[in-house]
């Protein structure tokens, strides 16, 4: 299966130096309701892996438990050797070491782009202004807004923002980049600009995990594909497996009601 | 019917008390922020014992008058053994600082109801986003939380401070010589309530009206809404001059 031919790629000891994520025996209860059960899943340095499914599957919940935004209540994570647990030193750690880009932008709507994306590298890493400015218009121009760096959010269009937001994950120079929907929120001609960026992230050998319906840019980029359903993972295959010859039939519904 | 010589006379008069409401304003309003600001993060809290205290001050506050509150402090302080004893008491006894600790806890109260109701407003978004980068609890509230939170609440706490303005004049009731101590000395100096009384409701205004001009542009600076009309693109402009 391709996942043991990745495992045995990149030596999973060496966990610590480069990208990689162990969920084991995960689960979260939002109050009643049931969003994850029993996840396991293994992310790999430099894996691009895309997780899809209907709403309410836990794709979200799941992304967001990786860099601690969400606690699970069972089971364990492990980022990079570093256990998500209720130290909030380790969360520290892995928030340092994990970007994230959210379907909604979130950018500091007070402060200019540039602003943006000197605040995490200054007030995290300790650096000076000047150095983070460095930082910052080198990412802001690998995702070609370096023109708009004096502007606020509310004066760029979505796909700008989002581009923005790409940027301001990247200045943190994160081993792993987390992007939970983030072509949801944009008019269809914009989703092309923030896909292209993401193509040219993934290219660079950036390990992602991405939720997203964009099937495209999954079969273009993806070494694999995790579909969920009701808080576990269903189906686990390639790209090329999951879109010509995916074996659950939960998983063919899904593609018969995505792809027309 | 208007004595205008009596107006033109009793305006200097009036104008001295100036100094005495706002050294009073600025202090009340100083108190009360600084106590606001924790009083609004209890009132905000899970815990009971946090906020159990904290909505409690603020109901209790928000119940009394505030002059049985100015008298509360300024006669009941006396009253207290310990008080009177106390290292503090030549502070205590002064009515000036009767006066700006007791309306000082009343704003404070008004103030945590505007700042916990803002907190509460601010869209989790961003804030997500700053503990996502790696920002502490406290750089978040530094950063991004409380910069937001204060332009949410500024036109509600425009009208605090206007409203804390007006509030000074119950200084007058234990002896100090504020606008309206002022004026309640020279109406009887000069029987002539509505005269004196019209004069300094017209300084009360001028002061109240060029304070809101203020804080209005203030606002109008710092509303994210209004960015998109303050530094507009070429474009933008370009759009506006074909429309």
């Amino acid at each position: 299966m391709a996942l043991n031919n990745m495992a045995t790629a990149h030596n999973p000891a060496d966990g610590a130096q480069t990208g990689e994520i162990r969920i084991e025996g995960v689960g979260k209860h939002f109050g009643p309701f049931h969003a994850l059960r029993d996840v396991n899943l293994r992310v790999v340095s430099g894996e691009k892996l895309v997780i899809c499914g209907p709403s309410g599957s836990g794709k979200s919940t799941l992304i967001r438990c990786m860099n601690g935004i969400e606690t699970h209540d069972s089971g364990t994570i492990v980022v990079n050797g570093t256990p998500l647990n209720k130290a909030a030193a380790n969360r520290d750690i892995v928030r340092r070491e994990v970007g994230m880009v959210f379907q909604s932008f979130n950018l500091f709507p007070h402060m200019s782009v540039l602003e943006n994306c000197l605040l995490a590298p200054m007030s995290v890493r300790g650096l000076n202004r000047n150095e983070a400015k460095e930082i910052a218009m080198h990412f802001l121009g690998k995702v070609k807004i370096a023109e708009q760096a004096l502007k606020y959010p509310s004066q760029l269009s979505g796909g700008q923002q989002q581009r923005v937001a790409i940027a301001r994950a990247m200045c943190m120079k994160p081993k792993i980049l987390l992007l939970d929907e983030p072509t949801s929120a944009l008019d269809p001609e914009t989703v092309k600009e923030v896909l292209d960026t993401m193509v040219g992230l993934a290219q660079e050998g950036m390990t992602m995990v991405c939720v997203t319906h964009e099937m495209g840019f999954a079969r273009e980029v993806a070494d694999r594909i995790i579909f969920m359903d009701k808080g576990s993972i269903v189906e686990e295959a390639t790209p090329m497996e999951f879109f010509n010859h995916a074996k659950t039939s939960r998983a063919q519904d899904f593609l018969s009601q995505i792809l027309r | 019917m208007l004595d205008f010589q009596i107006m033109a006379d009793v305006f200097p008069k009036l104008l001295q008390g100036v100094g005495t409401t706002g050294k009073l304003a600025i202090l009340i309003l100083a108190l009360g922020m600084v106590m606001a600001v924790p009083i609004a993060y209890a009132r905000n809290a899970k815990s009971m014992w946090l906020h159990g205290p904290a909505n409690t001050y603020i109901l209790l506050i928000r119940g009394i008058p505030s002059l049985l509150q100015v008298f509360l402090v300024y006669y009941g302080m006396g009253q207290l053994e310990f008080v009177r004893h106390s290292a503090l008491w030549p502070v205590l006894r002064d009515p000036f600082w009767c006066v700006i600790i007791a309306l000082g806890l009343n704003s404070a109260a008004y103030t945590a109801e505007i700042i916990s109701g803002a907190l509460r407003l601010i869209a989790k978004g961003p804030v997500e986003a700053a503990y996502a980068l790696g920002l502490s609890w406290y750089q978040t509230q530094l950063k991004v939380t409380i910069p937001l939170a204060i332009r949410a609440a500024l036109p509600a706490y425009e009208n605090e401070i206007i409203l804390t303005v007006k509030a000074t004049s119950l200084a007058s009731t234990v002896t100090l010589m504020d606008i309206t101590g002022v004026a309640r000395l020279e109406v009887s100096n000069t029987y002539a309530p509505y005269e004196v009384f019209l004069s300094a409701g017209a300084i009360y205004f001028c002061f109240t009206t060029m304070l809101s001009w203020l804080l209005r542009r203030l606002e109008q600076r710092l509303s994210i809404e209004n960015l998109k009309t303050l530094n507009s693109t070429p474009l933008q402009n370009a759009e506006a001059a074909r429309a």
